[in-house]
């Protein structure tokens, strides 16, 4: 993606993969674990293959033992999941680009509202629309994915102008959306994890912000603050 | 301009229910830090007798406001009615008004890293409406009034509190009717 | 910034999906695609009622856009609480849609531990069921299960959580009310029920006795009626051992020792008697016993003795008694605080035989007011579900086979003392007992001793922590509902202004899908009726009754806007008493029955202990209503941590400053909390507001022990608790 413009569209295949494995993941929740790893693995795989990322390399492998851990060690990790994105103590990272981006760090914010309306000029909306916040990490990531496999199907048909309508929309919503929050969010989730799992998963999404860095050109929006950071973190990338 | 309108506290009759203080956060949605109204106890040893007496304050809307005169990027502006306005699309969060005023009420919000305060409401007075804080204050002890000689005539209509700064600084638009005490039966 | 506009394929839904092949998971073809110009709906208004714990239970406007809540306002229909929300009402936007709130059915393996999955709603329906039938087969009947339910919520819907117990058969019961059954006693046995005045009628007082109330935090909005009655020339006084911010605003502070004042009335009584200030002819008329009590006083009562008790000089106990008996007509608001004590029922007795003497009661701008249950005439629909065939149940001691009812107020003891059959399972809605019970230690424990724990709750307090499984519930703005208050006469409706939030459910929903899959597991055994729209559920509520009370036809007509009850201004003023007697029972044969006195005579108040000779006060806060609220993140701006209140000379002794830590403790636990030096309060008694603080474990309730109030029994089932008995040691930290 470091030159979006340029892309073969098997890229933005893996691509697209790795955002449709973290969806399904952070969709499932932690007692699907068990399904929803593997894929995850082998999208991580492809993107480290295709742009030569040590770190992600060894992000995966960790990411990859504990695909195979043995039920008792999935119940570790589904605890440790509830405990960082689900409750029902107050969960450590809400997965919702509002409790983020909205300076109040509540959901069903403009945020919320401005994904639902992005939807909605694709002609769709969220299953869970009005009892579940739009801007929910996996309904996000799953959004990104289809604007991927927008562009994939333009290009089968060479469609030229629906190929850069998709590419702008692409860029448009990781700028102003997932780009935006993605960092606090994987800052939030290492600052907190317990478990191996979680640090890496967190390395996943700052991998996936950084290989989108290039897209990344406007200035945030909005200043982020998550609560359980301290202000002037570093190790955000926005 | 060609009045100026402020709020008349009636310290006697508040009970610092801090109805005021969350009916602002509610109106505007206010995020958790800034409060742009916030009740304040009075000293218990301000009084001869021990008490809960408190005072409710947001922006004064001043005269004089020291904050638009600091304010380097003119975020500030004085309506013809006296309200002072904070636009935080100009505010640069350079905090210079938050030092300046002397009551404290322009408020960082942290996570913007931008200045809020009081607008008192102009849109809802425009519309005819009182300010939001006005609107729910339960024992009435808080009014939208225009801060002028007839008022300040008025017997028991007070310019400042014990322990406030003084109103010389930045003629606040602010009128106080003090605290009155009954009499205590104590056991100390 | 915001995505260009652009329009695409015609905007039919179709569309999207038909030249894809994309495989959609979490999205789905929008129906609104065509009103591509309209990205946001109008804001939209609905009618709620605050449905806590509360004297005011206000009327609210939600405002509503694209489905999500945005602002709340008071109702202006609403007379008494006319258009206003207190500080807490205002907050509620925070809470609908804090990231803290429950989300998802959840269990916990083991309880306690923190270890949760998620589970689908099918699956907690099956766990719950299973483990019902489990212990149904176990032990012949469902008395395993222990029923804790009380004032979370008040929407009479609601009561739903009772009839999912009712609906499988005979179960515990927690039975009582911690709040305020000594006092309800004391009214039952005086007038026959608890009947208060208007609160708009206060407007009409030309004297006013707050007697321990504080309005000013926990019924902000009898604030205009006072001052009305005050701008009218009446007299404000306020009796309180803690110099309270409505004891701030009275004309006269009497800050009496606690739980003495009973002593205080019959001081007063016994001036008036001295002077022939009595309404011989009313009390006469009105009251059985009446002059034998006035016998008690001349021989027992002395202005010296009162003086001594209460710790108030005597020409102050003249005064008021004068000004009270002579000012025709004077009110008294007898609050819930002063009668959570040992002799507090007795204490009560006591004031509402003062206002018989005086002819105060029946009187509009009288009356001695504490309460009233008469506009909660409903229904209960939800609530009353035969057990199902076969059931066997607890055989009282009248040989009647039911439930088996235990004390709310004791409630670790009583739930581990059950042994025939012992209780095995919890199931906890609208309540709190890790953080409101008495003894938080034993809770604990008693909680750790159980099989099973249920928990429906919105936030993650100390007793979903002690659960197996929570169950996510629905906030009011989600529910359809109907709300009465004990204090004013409005009747509002409750509409449902936003979907409920991820998976959560009301009360009765959740008793649908228990009993659908009850059914399914065993056919019959559940008598829970399995269809009914929430909108359905509240309608069954109304009855002809109610809607000649309200004057309406139907409840539809609520939605524009509350009703006040067509009932006089002044409770008694027919003179029609509810007692066996059908008067005002000055000699109450039935108190006697109970072990009480029959007469509203003295009764010594609990002694202070050489030990612990502190009296520790945890009255209601300003920012919460018990464990609600105050974890909400402008709350927690507001008053971000607890503090207890120490008289400056206390703290002295224990060589305490401003800010320092202190420890306060007795036997039963401790906790430890900054101190704040203040003369308002007395010497002798420190104070705490209790409440649940976001990621703290403040809990006044670790030093309290579970000490009986003197009534309850008659009317709540069981004896209120004496809060304010309680004492601790103190040392700095």
């Amino acid at each position: 993606m470091k030159s979006c413009e340029d892309c073969p569209p098997q890229v933005f295949k893996i691509q697209g993969e790795l955002l449709l494995a973290l969806s399904q993941l952070f969709a499932q929740g932690g007692e699907r674990l068990p399904q929803t790893l593997i894929p995850l693995v082998k999208s991580c795989s492809a993107i480290a293959d295709h742009y030569k990322v040590e770190k992600l390399h060894l992000t995966n492998k960790v990411l990859a033992q504990y695909s195979e851990a043995d039920d008792d060690e999935y119940l570790v990790m589904c605890y440790e999941f509830n405990r960082l994105f689900v409750g029902p103590a107050a969960p450590v990272a809400p997965p919702y680009e509002s409790v983020y981006l909205s300076p109040d760090h509540l959901l069903m914010r403009e945020q919320t509202l401005a994904v639902r309306e992005i939807y909605r000029r694709e002609n769709l909306q969220a299953v869970g629309q009005r009892h579940e916040p739009d801007d929910f990490i996996s309904i996000e990531l799953e959004f990104a994915a289809y604007l991927l496999n927008r562009i994939i199907e333009a290009e089968a048909t060479k469609n030229n102008a629906k190929i850069q309508l998709y590419k702008t929309l692409y860029r448009e919503f990781w700028n102003q959306h997932l780009g935006l929050w993605l960092g606090t969010f994987a800052h939030t989730i290492s600052q907190s994890a317990k478990h191996p799992v979680f640090s890496s998963l967190s390395n996943v999404l700052s991998t996936l912000l950084t290989l989108h860095t290039p897209l990344n050109t406007k200035e945030a929006h909005y200043e982020t603050f998550a609560p359980q950071i301290s202000r002037g973190s570093s190790s955000c990338c926005l | 301009m060609s009045k100026q309108l402020g709020f008349l506290h009636n310290s006697e009759k508040c009970v610092g229910c801090r109805g005021c203080e969350m009916a602002c956060k509610n109106e505007y949605q206010i995020d958790a830090t800034p409060q742009w109204r916030k009740v304040f106890q009075l000293h218990e040893e301000d009084f001869s007798l021990p008490t809960r007496m408190f005072f409710s304050m947001a922006c004064n809307h001043c005269a004089n406001p020291e904050c638009l005169r600091v304010c380097p990027v003119e975020a500030y502006t004085k309506r013809d009615d006296g309200i002072v306005v904070h636009d935080p699309n100009r505010c640069i969060g350079c905090r210079l008004c938050t030092m300046a005023c002397p009551y404290d009420r322009p408020q960082i919000n942290p996570a913007k890293k931008k200045v809020e305060k009081c607008n008192l409401c102009y849109q809802r007075i425009d519309n005819g409406e009182q300010p939001a804080c006005v609107a729910a204050c339960i024992p009435g002890a808080l009014e939208l009034v225009e801060i002028n000689d007839t008022l300040d005539q008025k017997t028991g209509v007070l310019k400042t509190l014990p322990g406030l700064p003084s109103p010389k600084l930045t003629t606040p638009s602010i009128r106080f009717i003090g605290p009155k005490q009954g009499k205590q039966i104590r056991r100390d | 910034m915001k995505l260009s506009r652009r329009k695409f394929l015609g905007g039919a839904v179709a569309a999207a999906s038909s030249i894809t092949l994309f495989n959609f998971n979490l999205l789905t073809g929008s129906p609104s695609a065509s009103a591509a110009d309209q990205p946001s709906e109008a804001m939209k208004t609905f009618r709620n009622v605050c449905p806590r714990n509360c004297y005011d239970t206000c009327g609210m406007i939600t405002y509503v856009q694209d489905g999500i809540l945005k602002k709340v306002e008071g109702d202006p229909k609403h007379g008494y609480t006319n258009g206003k929300l207190c500080l807490k009402g205002y907050a509620y936007p925070r809470r609908v849609y804090s990231p803290d709130r429950i989300k998802y059915p959840m269990k916990q393996t083991p309880r306690g531990s923190g270890n949760w999955t998620r589970i689908s709603w099918d699956e907690a329906m099956d766990t719950i069921a299973k483990k019902i039938l489990d212990l149904k087969q176990r032990y012949g009947s469902t008395l395993p299960i222990c029923l804790d339910k009380y004032s979370g919520n008040f929407g009479i819907v609601h009561y739903g959580i009772e009839g999912t117990m009712s609906s499988i058969g005979y179960t515990t019961r927690a039975v009582g009310t911690p709040c305020w059954p000594a006092g309800i006693d004391a009214q039952t046995y005086d007038f026959g029920t608890l009947y208060s005045n208007d609160p708009e009628d206060m407007v009409n007082a030309k004297y006013l006795i707050l007697w321990g109330q504080n309005a000013a935090w926990t019924a902000i909005h009898s604030f205009p009626f006072i001052n009305k009655a005050r701008e009218r020339g009446a007299k404000l006084v306020v009796i309180d051992p803690i110099l309270t911010s409505t004891a701030s605003k009275a004309d006269l502070y009497i800050q009496v020792n606690p739980s003495t004042d009973g002593a205080l009335a019959l001081g007063m009584a016994r001036y008036i008697i001295d002077n022939n200030w009595v309404d011989w002819e009313y009390a006469r008329a009105n009251s059985i016993g009446f002059d034998e009590w006035v016998d008690y006083i001349k021989k027992e009562v002395t202005l010296d003795w009162a003086s001594e008790k209460t710790g108030v000089p005597k020409d102050i106990i003249m005064e008021i008694a004068r000004e009270y008996a002579t000012a025709k007509p004077a009110s008294m608001w007898v609050g819930y605080g002063m009668q959570r004590h040992t002799n507090g029922g007795q204490n009560v007795r006591i004031i509402d035989a003062l206002g018989v003497m005086t002819g105060n009661v029946g009187k509009s701008g009288g009356g001695v007011n504490y309460g009233h249950l008469e506009t909660w005439g409903f229904n209960y629909n939800a609530m009353v579900n035969a057990a199902p065939k076969g059931s066997k149940g607890f055989i009282g001691p009248d040989g009647k086979e039911g439930d088996r009812a235990i004390n709310m107020n004791n409630f670790a003891h009583d739930v581990s003392a059950q042994s025939d059959p012992p209780v095995k399972m919890l199931w906890l809605a609208c309540r709190n007992p890790g953080a409101q019970d008495p003894d938080t230690n034993a809770i604990e424990k008693m909680f750790a001793s159980m099989e099973f724990v249920v928990t429906v709750d919105s936030f993650f307090n100390k007793t979903v922590e002690m659960s197996d499984i929570v169950l996510p519930a629905t906030t009011h703005f989600e529910d359809w509902d109907v709300m009465a208050s004990y204090w004013h006469y409005w009747i509002g409706i409750n509409e449902r202004a936003i979907d409920p939030l991820y998976e959560s459910k009301s009360d009765v929903e959740i008793a649908i899908e228990l009993s659908k899959k009850l059914n399914a597991l065993e056919p019959g055994s559940c008598t829970f009726p399995t269809s009914g729209t929430p909108e359905e559920w509240l309608a069954k509520e109304f009855n002809p009754g109610i809607h000649q009370m309200l004057g309406i036809e139907d409840y539809k007509e609520l939605i524009d806007g509350p009703r006040k009850a067509n009932m006089p201004a002044a409770s008694w003023s027919d003179g029609k008493f509810r007692t066996p007697s059908k008067k005002i029972e000055i000699h109450c044969e039935l108190a006697e029955k109970n072990g009480l006195p029959a007469l509203p005579i003295w009764v010594e108040e609990m002694k202070t202990p050489e030990k612990y000779p502190i009296r520790f006060m945890t009255p209601h806060p300003q920012h919460a209503l018990h464990s609600q609220f105050q974890n909400l993140d402008w709350m927690m701006t507001a008053n971000p941590e607890p503090k207890v209140e120490i008289h400056p000379v206390l703290a002295a002794k224990y060589g305490i400053a401003e800010g320092n830590m202190v420890k306060v403790y007795n036997d039963l636990g401790s906790i430890t909390v900054k101190a704040h030096l203040t003369r308002t309060t007395s010497l002798n008694v420190i104070v705490s507001y209790e409440s649940w603080y976001k990621n703290s474990n403040f809990n006044v309730n670790y030093t309290l022990k579970a000490i009986p109030s003197d009534m309850g029994k008659q009317a709540t089932g069981n004896d209120g608790l004496a809060f304010h008995d309680n004492f601790v040691m103190i040392e700095k930290a």
